[in-house]
């Protein structure tokens, strides 16, 4: 067995560290919080157990020092921090060593109840700076400073008014990176000897040397680690971390291939129209233009709840937004054109509307015209023919039409021409001719037909 | 209050308060901790699904717009082979009857496979179809008319290389029993369209039900309302909601109202949450006296549906399920789930091989999951419907070598490593293949797809982010995709 392989496995081993030194955590604050008991209830049958808790307290802690020497092995911590660790871990050790003899020992003699009392204290106290120290290490030195918790506030709240005006490196780079890679990547976890929590450490690199090759980004270490699979053994942020978005990517890899400059705005580095494009999604208040929904007031509940009396299921689309998602399921036969006109209280708010197999006559169309945020509408298997369906044109948020079902006719589908967004019509089991379809197909690409596989 | 943070609250409440005053004589300070405890159900605010009632299947909102509305999961229990089916591998015509590189069984876990097996070659002939050119296999020629209609996933991978496990990873998220399907986890999350009908209704066919058992659909530490209700195409569509002989409807509804009225009390006193659902089962099962054999009744179809899927009524197959499938989903119904055993083709006899056996069953299944396609298609119902084709894991590209299976025969053992999954329809890409496999189908290599990722872009396409879609259940927040998962938004329209 060689030697490379015995200090995988010691380093394996050394992994369970964080893991046993919560035992004697448990164990050595028990033991306090029995002699507190012990001090106020006078219960001297208590004192039995001393021995057998002082003697795991020891076990444990000696095991738990073990494998944190196993551990520290693997490297990347701050050295400073870890050897104050190191030796607070020790005392900690001796302690409980020490109390755990004197039990052994001493337990007759007349000073044993005061020394040991002591010591349990002192071994909370020496406990409490070795866990203070570990968590250090872990989390880094600041994890617990109030200072820190605001900032990472404030970082979080870059404002981006103007992308042209934002700095390259502090305003895009440094916070992908805060988010997705310091937390293994700083001053206290050098994880491959890396810092990533300034300019200069960044370019410094890491054990293995410098990450970023300037002006080239597929040839930097960095670039290569994030663009490998996230179940790859190397690839960072390592399994099971949220992975950089391919936005996220291309930020980094354009500021790289652009010089990996620090004080530069973005107007100054010249970007092309596609990354421009790609930098304005992290302008403040940006949207993805296609994900972007109406923005529309919300309803009362009250009146909600009267229209979904009439017997149909009124749903907000999401949590996001106050656009309905309106449903005829139950009772299709009673909804009628009266019930439809009702559905003018919420008329701006109706992006989903489904009234399949109702009552409803081409009088209903003229309500329906007025939905301007309707986006799909769901009217198959209804008696509607070709009149008042040119009222449907006004609607510029309607996208899916499903018409099927109906005696419409290719008068219809002239009309449908007319819907500036209409993307989809169904129209399975209607008037329309193949004839007309066809020319439409010509006339309007954009524009799916579904005629469905049998035309009766 | 909504409905599920008062269950929350009541829970915490009721647990804290009873257990630590009957486990610890400390006393005054948990009661204390207790209602602390309690009072942090407002934590819950911004993980759970804001309804409006308190009624469990009432409709419930998704934390964004959604591309789906509901989903038909077809799963092909057994383990179709990707060789046999959609992922065409030339070289290993080749390598038929050699030996299996040793690389191939290093660090390898497998079912049956001892010793060192020999290559198979693909038992089918491949084509490419549509506009889209996908690769689809000669068993399955109906499929391959809608295959533009497609989204195929070739880089499926699982943890699992056992049925039951594998079904119980697929489903619910865990290899092992007691968690919620997602079917369940949708109806929690979205409530039910129609309230005469379960949200989450599963069909069997095949012969056998899947080895992952009812656990499959069972509703884990979820209330049980979620839970899929099985039904059967012949005979009682649902055992045990029809009435005894001669009983009469109205009596039967006072019935239930006087029974849930004193549920009701024995809630307000102690607040266990398996009362509402309780209530809610009761009231439910009354309504689906009517409305589950009115919609399990196929005789209204017409003919040309029936020529189009190859039903017979009233007879239990997989062609009646996918009919009912549509019936459900238009009806409203959330989460349709589908099974077809036999697709655990070991080679151990000609019926059950890699060559006649699959054959048989992609007959079985071929001309219903087509006609399904169409019949959603064309009803506009694809639009909001996703649907999801697959098996539990893969299989190998060597042939089965176990002692005592015939010499000639030609299976396949289980391959966790790499399978093929289709969807369609709800929002997702139609017409591309996504990720790749080696030159032998044995492991993905490109963009690979976790079962845990699909199960994020399934949720992802209800409008769930899969890490928010939360229950607190001892002592934690627990969800389908665990601690894991990735929506593969390369996949989405
Ligand atoms: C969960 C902790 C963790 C996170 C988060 C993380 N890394 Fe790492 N990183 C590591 C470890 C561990 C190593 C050492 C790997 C090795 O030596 O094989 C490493 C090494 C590296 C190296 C190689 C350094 C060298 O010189 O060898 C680079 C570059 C790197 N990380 C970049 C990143 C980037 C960029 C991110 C954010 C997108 C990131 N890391 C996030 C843990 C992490």
């Amino acid at each position: 067995m060689n030697t490379e392989f015995l200090k995988s496995i010691s380093i394996f081993i050394g992994h369970f560290h964080p893991l046993v030194v919560h035992l004697p955590i448990g164990i050595i604050f028990f033991l306090f919080f029995l002699e507190v008991i012990i001090w106020f209830t006078m219960n001297n049958s208590l004192k039995v157990v001393r021995i057998y808790l002082s003697f795991f307290s020891m076990v444990t802690t000696l095991f738990g020092l073990l494998l944190g020497y196993l551990l520290s092995a693997e490297g990347g911590y701050d050295l400073e921090l870890l050897e104050k660790h190191e030796h607070s871990g020790q005392i900690l050790a001796g302690i409980t060593v020490a109390i755990f003899l004197i039990n052994l020992f001493f337990a007759q003699k007349v000073f044993f109840e005061k020394l040991f009392k002591g010591m349990v204290f002192a071994a909370v106290v020496a406990l409490s700076i070795v866990g203070h120290y570990g968590g250090s290490l872990t989390h880094g030195e600041d994890y617990l400073a109030l200072s820190q918790i605001s900032d990472t506030k404030n970082a979080e709240k870059i404002v981006i008014k103007d992308i042209n005006q934002a700095v390259v490196f502090s305003q895009l780079v440094q916070p992908i990176i805060n988010q997705k890679c310091i937390s293994c990547h700083n001053a206290g976890k050098m994880k491959g000897g890396l810092r990533m929590d300034s300019f200069e450490e960044i370019i410094k690199g890491g054990e293995n040397g410098a990450i970023l090759k300037v002006g080239n980004s597929s040839q930097s270490e960095l670039m290569k680690l994030v663009n490998l699979d996230p179940s790859e053994e190397r690839a960072m942020p390592p399994k099971g971390k949220t992975p950089l978005t391919s936005d996220e990517k291309q930020v980094l890899a354009w500021w790289i291939d652009a010089g990996a400059t620090k004080d530069k705005k973005v107007s100054e580095l010249k970007p092309d129209t596609k990354i421009l494009a790609l930098l304005k999604k992290f302008e403040d208040g940006a949207v993805d233009e296609t994900e972007k929904l109406p923005e529309v007031s919300k309803i009362e509940e009250k009146t909600l709840a009267e229209i979904s009396q009439l017997g149909i299921n009124i749903n907000p689309l999401s949590k996001e937004s106050n656009l309905l998602d309106v449903r005829c399921i139950l009772n299709k036969s009673s909804w009628d054109d009266k019930k439809t006109a009702s559905l003018s209280k919420i008329k701006d708010n109706i992006y989903v509307l489904e009234l399949s197999q109702t009552n409803i006559t081409n009088a209903s169309l003229k309500t329906i015209a007025e939905f301007k945020n309707l986006n799909v509408l769901f009217l198959q298997n209804t008696n509607l023919g070709d009149s008042e369906m040119n009222q449907l044109q006004k609607l510029e948020h309607l996208e899916v039409l499903n018409v099927y079902g109906t005696i419409i006719t290719d008068k219809s589908l002239e009309v449908f021409a007319k819907i500036k967004n209409l993307k989809k019509i169904y129209i399975w089991q209607t008037k329309i001719t193949q004839n007309a379809v066809e020319k439409f197909n010509k006339k309007f690409p954009s524009v799916t037909i579904i005629t469905g596989s049998l035309v009766i | 209050m909504t409905r599920e943070q008062h269950i929350q609250q009541e829970n915490i409440r009721e647990i804290t308060r009873r257990h630590f005053l009957q486990n610890l004589s400390t006393g005054v300070g948990m009661v204390a901790l207790g209602s602390l405890m309690g009072s942090c159900g407002s934590l819950f605010d911004k993980n759970s699904t804001t309804t409006n009632s308190l009624n469990p299947l009432g409709l419930k909102n998704p934390h964004f717009a959604p591309r789906a509305k509901r989903v038909i999961y077809l799963h092909m229990a057994g383990a179709p082979s990707q060789l046999e089916t959609f992922d065409y591998k030339p070289l290993l015509h080749k390598l038929d009857g050699q030996d299996c590189p040793q690389s191939f069984l290093e660090g390898q876990r497998f079912a049956f496979i001892k010793g060192t097996p020999k290559m198979l070659g693909p038992q089918a002939t491949f084509k490419q179809y549509g506009q889209s050119g996908a690769t689809v296999s000669n068993h399955l020629p109906y499929l391959s008319e809608v295959a533009d209609d497609l989204c195929f996933i070739k880089s499926m991978h699982t943890t699992e290389f056992n049925h039951a496990p594998a079904q119980l990873f697929m489903h619910t998220g865990s290899p092992r029993l007691g968690r919620p399907g997602i079917g369940s986890w949708v109806t929690y999350g979205l409530g039910t369209e129609n309230e005469n009908l379960p949200g989450f209704i599963v069909l069997a066919s095949g012969g056998k039900t899947p080895d992952g058992g009812k656990s499959l659909w069972g509703s884990g530490f979820l209330p049980t309302v979620y839970q899929g209700i099985q039904c059967r195409s012949e005979g009682d569509p649902v055992l045990f909601v029809s009435d005894p002989h001669a009983q009469d409807r109205t009596l039967k509804g006072e019935l239930i109202d006087a029974i849930n009225d004193v549920n009701q009390v024995h809630y307000d006193k102690v607040k266990d949450p398996e009362i509402q659902s309780r209530i809610a089962q009761y009231e439910m099962a009354y309504k689906m006296q009517v409305s589950v054999p009115e919609t399990m009744n196929i005789n209204d179809e017409p003919a040309y549906i029936h020529e189009m899927y190859g039903t017979e009524p009233g007879k239990s197959s997989f062609a009646n399920n996918c009919l009912l499938a549509r019936r459900l989903v238009e009806k409203g119904v959330r989460y349709v789930q589908l099974f077809h055993w036999g697709w655990d083709h070991h080679g151990e006899s000609k019926a059950n091989d890699c060559e006649d056996g699959i054959k048989l069953r992609c007959k079985e299944t071929d001309k219903p999951i087509a006609a399904l396609l169409k019949d959603l298609k064309q009803r506009g119902l694809l639009e909001d419907t996703l649907v999801v084709w697959g098996g539990e894991f893969g299989r190998t590209p060597m042939k089965e070598s176990r002692p005592g299976a015939p010499p000639d025969g030609k299976g396949r053992d289980h391959n966790p490593n790499a399978f093929t999954v289709w969807m369609a329809g709800g929002g997702v890409k139609p017409g591309i293949s996504y990720g790749e496999t080696d030159e032998f189908g044995y492991f993905g290599i490109k963009n690979k797809v976790h079962v845990h990722d699909l199960q994020a872009t399934i949720l992802h396409q209800l409008g769930f982010d899969h890490e928010k879609l939360t229950f607190p259940y001892q002592g934690r927040d627990f969800r389908l995709t665990d601690v894991h998962g990735h929506v593969v938004h390369d996949i989405l329209a």
